[in-house]
């Protein structure tokens, strides 16, 4: 049960740490959400949402421990090295944090398909105000590809259960979630999404994500934050589970 | 084609994706689509489900089916989860039971909720006589949820319950992505439609009115702001303007407008305010006609979308006997369950969507990215055609030269005279002329500022000369000016190295000058014709001109070849027996005399002109009329076709091994359905980056 309070504990930490970043690329489905006419009908579309990514989260982490365990098993079955599946997280962790970060030497041209179909699948949903489409929309955006998500993905790999790739993700999508909800209420309250600002705002939050993922990609922010250079792989009980948390997400750059 | 197969398959657009669709047996004797109470029509089991599930305007029953397939979905993923935790042994053994009675509880209103759409459209499908996996897939998973609930309940055996509420989730997923490739080559075809303006302002007696573009009328005054799109096809009155065709012609460089020139609608109004005169409206307009020309290429299936058609039919068959053996074999071989699991594994896993969707969606992209640039191509089959082109045959005027005659040479003959006077002289006589060389003359002496005489008793000879009285600084002559066999009594002799018309002159029974005439080259020529050399093709010059003119014209431009002199029917002969010795022949032509050579290649190109050209002349017609857009569409094309030859080995390669896997039990239903869909999006990805193959870098210099 330890070890589950630990993802639990990991996963939080990262969702809140990660949200600038969820602001910058979800922010603008709550903000769409947030639009609903009467204040009941905004609730019942804002849960929606979220419970729908909440599951996608979940059913992921449940996939992801499930695989984890099964490999796990499969490399002491046949005696290799059992480390093998930590060192393949780490570097897609890494290799995230550096994809966020713009530090990847390779650059994709235009839309990838898997973005391409997503879009336009939840565009037409944008565009229907209904439960169902709100709900789709949660369960679409928990599949989209994003950095953060592929990350702790290969993290609940690692863990090698199904209940402790459940508990990761969950918590990760509670944690991300939080600040979301409070943009969709501030929107509300606020009526941004009436004013003439909300775009340059949004741009704002853009242009300050852009600004923390550099930022991020820099060894001085490691050094401020005094995190080693590399991820942390080795779990240990306490000590540096925050550390090991912020890496994680730190090179996935929020 | 027959006319009556042709107005029958005129009527039917797939009501989601807008791709042609035969149309089915039900509905047949329907009224025709956009009239009232007409039942949508759907090219497939996956466009009817996508306008069920997302459709194309809000409505309750889409609101409805949005949250069967929410909460269907969401029902499942836990059936899943559920399931994951007790594949991984991680809930104590005495409670097994238990979970199992809860999948069961979650299982049966998923599959209440998912199921039913599932079912009926596909036997939509069937009553429409097109053959389709997914009742089969619906009744699989229907199988394994009962089997599972008996084991369930019976507390023994296995339970499949996350395979029979993943499958509909995951096949349901797999439809609306199909669904939205599809679409994509009709969205590029609107965004083309897309380039009309809302609104256009009517000049009328009373005053500037806002008027919708579709109530405009041919003579129509049409005031374009600046930055405004123009709403019809029509001829500037008044203002000077920058005009934006890169939406039209493929062309980036905005082109100078004045009055008296044309201007298409869609386009964009650069600086200056204009004044346009409606030639065409409404349905009429050039944008609208490309639409339509489009769409009725659309329903010309090419040779490999018919093979493709067929390949799909015989490869259902083919799954269908291979997932029933799978069946059979493993029932026999004493395992129930594994042998319904392959046998579903089998029919989830086969992936029919290179032939039934990848290969028509690659040719009509390829066609709706060509109409984008201003090329209409007719028909898949000579969108496939284009790419296996190895001999060009090119037409000399209209075609490689502008087709206007200018002045380009004058020579003195006579030591005393001035260019000026020659000039004066004879722009006043031929100001009385219609003749195009009387008309390059004056237009000359308008660009040189030549003071003009003044001409009297004027006569035209028509073919041979014009002679009259020609009063030029006070001295008046008689001024004879024509071909060298007008002049014969002057001293004329055929002009020996000239490869255009010559005119000579000639006042007081003296020859006085000669004047040579030549074609202009367009400027695109020689960068065009090196460019499709540098590809490897042949170019021919085929001209109904002299031998030496045509020869001068193929040195400038770069042909080797040269035929001349051919008249039209030459031409065709030159077409065919070129196709006879096994080449595969275009021809490039303007369209007005070498019709029948254009006929009868392989691939008939014509340049320019308006939209009845393009309905009879060629299939492939170059709008813009820039010769430097050809080498660009026989790239796009090979680039066609190398997608749908890689799609075919894709397809042939992945569902031999899948096919093979699944009917010998190694693969689970759900990752079977997770193949099928990266095969999908691996050949339908495939398809789509013709939408994105960029624009000609050579057309903005």
């Amino acid at each position: 049960m330890e070890t589950i309070t630990h993802h639990i504990r990991i996963g939080f930490a990262g969702g809140l740490i990660a949200c600038v970043h969820c602001m910058g690329m979800c922010g603008g489905f709550v903000l769409h959400l947030s639009r609903d006419k009467t204040r009941h009908a905004m609730l019942t579309s804002q849960l929606l949402w979220h419970t729908g990514k909440l599951f996608s989260y979940l059913l992921l982490g449940a996939c992801a421990g499930f695989t984890g365990g099964y490999f796990q098993l499969f490399f002491l079955r046949h005696g290799m090295w059992q480390n093998i599946l930590s060192y393949f997280s780490g570097a897609v962790m890494l290799l995230m944090g550096l994809s966020l970060a713009g530090l990847l030497p390779v650059h994709r041209k235009g839309e990838g398909v898997v973005e391409w179909m997503l879009a336009s699948f939840g565009g037409r949903l944008f565009s229907t105000h209904s439960p169902g489409a709100a709900l789709l929309l949660g369960i679409v955006t928990g599949f989209l590809p994003c950095p953060i998500i592929l990350a702790f993905i290969a993290y609940s790999l690692q863990t090698g259960s199904v209940p402790g790739g459940m508990a990761t993700m969950v918590s990760l999508g509670l944690g991300t979630s939080l600040p979301l909800v409070v943009l969709g209420g501030a929107a509300r309250m606020t009526r941004w999404h009436l004013r003439r600002w909300a775009p340059k705002a949004a741009g704002a939050i853009l242009i300050l994500l852009a600004a923390t993922t550099t930022l991020r990609g820099t060894s001085i922010y490691h050094k401020l934050i005094g995190c080693p250079p590399k991820p942390v792989l080795h779990l240990s009980d306490r000590g540096d589970t925050p550390c090991h948390a912020r890496t994680a997400n730190d090179d996935s750059g929020k | 084609m027959t006319t009556a197969a042709s107005s029958q398959a005129r009527s039917y657009d797939c009501a989601h994706c807008g791709l042609p669709v035969a149309a089915p047996p039900s509905v047949s004797d329907a009224p025709p689509r956009d009239s009232p109470g007409s039942v949508p029509v759907f090219c497939c089991h996956a466009c009817r489900m996508a306008f069920l599930i997302i459709g194309n305007q809000e409505q309750g029953e889409h609101a409805a089916n949005l949250l069967r397939l929410g909460l269907g979905a969401l029902l499942a993923m836990n059936v899943m989860m559920i399931s994951l935790l007790l594949y991984a042994g991680s809930v104590e053994v005495h409670t097994v039971p238990l979970f199992r009675l809860i999948l069961l509880a979650l299982a049966a209103p998923a599959l209440a909720i998912l199921i039913p759409p599932l079912l009926s459209g596909a036997l939509r499908e069937l009553a429409e006589r097109r053959m389709s996996l997914d009742l089969l897939i619906a009744l699989g998973s229907l199988s394994a949820f009962s089997l599972s609930a008996v084991n369930a309940l019976r507390g023994t055996g296995e339970v499949y319950f996350d395979t029979a509420t993943m499958l509909p989730v995951l096949v349901t997923v797999g439809k609306l992505i199909e669904a939205s490739a599809k679409r994509r080559a009709t969205d590029l075809l609107h965004a083309l439609e897309a380039l009309m303006p809302k609104t256009a302002l009517l000049v009328t007696p009373a005053g500037n009115e806002e008027v919708a573009p579709d109530s405009l009328r041919p003579g129509n005054l049409v005031r374009v702001r600046p930055g405004e799109r123009i709403a019809v096809d029509g001829r500037i009155l008044e203002g000077t303007s920058c005009i934006e065709e890169a939406a039209f012609s493929g062309e980036f460089l905005p082109r100078l407008c004045a009055p008296g020139d044309d201007v298409v609608a869609g386009t964009v109004n650069g600086t200056g305010p204009l004044l346009v005169l409606a030639v065409r409206t409404g349905p009429r307009l050039l944008l609208h006609g490309i639409a339509e020309m489009v769409q009725q290429a659309w329903r010309n299936p090419s040779r490999s979308q018919l093979i493709a058609d067929r390949a799909a039919s015989m490869f259902l068959s083919l799954v269908l006997f291979l997932a029933s053996g799978t069946l059979l074999c493993w029932s026999l071989y004493g395992d129930t369950g594994q042998a319904l699991l392959s046998a579903l594994s089998v029919l989830v896993v086969a992936c029919p969507c290179t032939m039934g969707i990848a290969t028509p969606l690659a040719t009509s992209l390829a066609i709706a990215r060509a109409a984008r640039a201003g090329i209409v191509v007719r028909g898949g089959s000579a969108m496939e055609g284009i790419a296996g082109t190895d001999t060009l045959f090119f037409d000399k005027t209209g075609t490689v030269t502008s087709g206007f005659l200018a002045l380009q040479k004058i020579e003195l003959l006579d030591p005393h005279l001035t260019e000026e006077e020659l000039l004066g002289r004879l722009a006043a006589l031929e100001s009385a002329s219609e003749h195009p060389l009387g008309r390059a003359v004056m237009e000359k002496a308008n660009q040189a500022g030549v003071q003009l005489g003044r001409a009297e008793r004027v006569e035209v000879l028509p073919g041979s000369g014009i002679s009259g009285v020609v009063t030029w600084k006070g001295v008046a002559t008689e001024v004879r000016a024509g071909s060298s066999g007008f002049l014969e009594g002057e001293g004329a002799t055929e002009s020996p190295d000239g490869h255009g018309s010559a005119v000579h002159v000639a006042w007081d029974g003296r020859l006085r000058g000669r004047l040579s005439f030549g074609d202009t080259i367009r400027p695109e020529a020689p960068r065009c014709i090196a460019s499709l050399r540098k590809q490897g093709l042949e170019c021919v010059l085929l001209s109904g001109d002299r031998l030496a003119a045509a020869e001068a014209v193929a040195g400038e431009i770069g042909i080797g070849r040269v035929e001349a002199p051919r008249t039209p029917a030459q031409k065709l002969e030159s077409v065919t027996r070129a196709m006879a010795s096994g080449r595969r022949v275009a021809m490039v032509g303007d369209g007005v005399n070498d019709a029948p050579a254009l006929a009868a290649a392989q691939t008939g190109v014509a340049l320019g002109g308006g939209m009845e050209l393009a309905r009879q002349a060629g299939n492939v017609v170059i709008l813009s009329g820039r010769l430097s857009q050809l080498p660009w569409l026989i790239t796009l094309s090979q680039r066609t076709a190398c997608i749908i030859r890689g799609n075919f080995a894709w397809s042939i390669a992945y569902n031999s091994v899948a096919l093979a896997a699944a009917a010998a039990g190694l693969l689970h239903p759900l990752l079977a359905a997770l193949a099928m869909a990266a095969s999908s999006l691996t050949v339908l990805g495939n398809s789509l980056r013709i939408a994105r193959f960029p624009d000609d870098p050579l057309s903005g210099s």
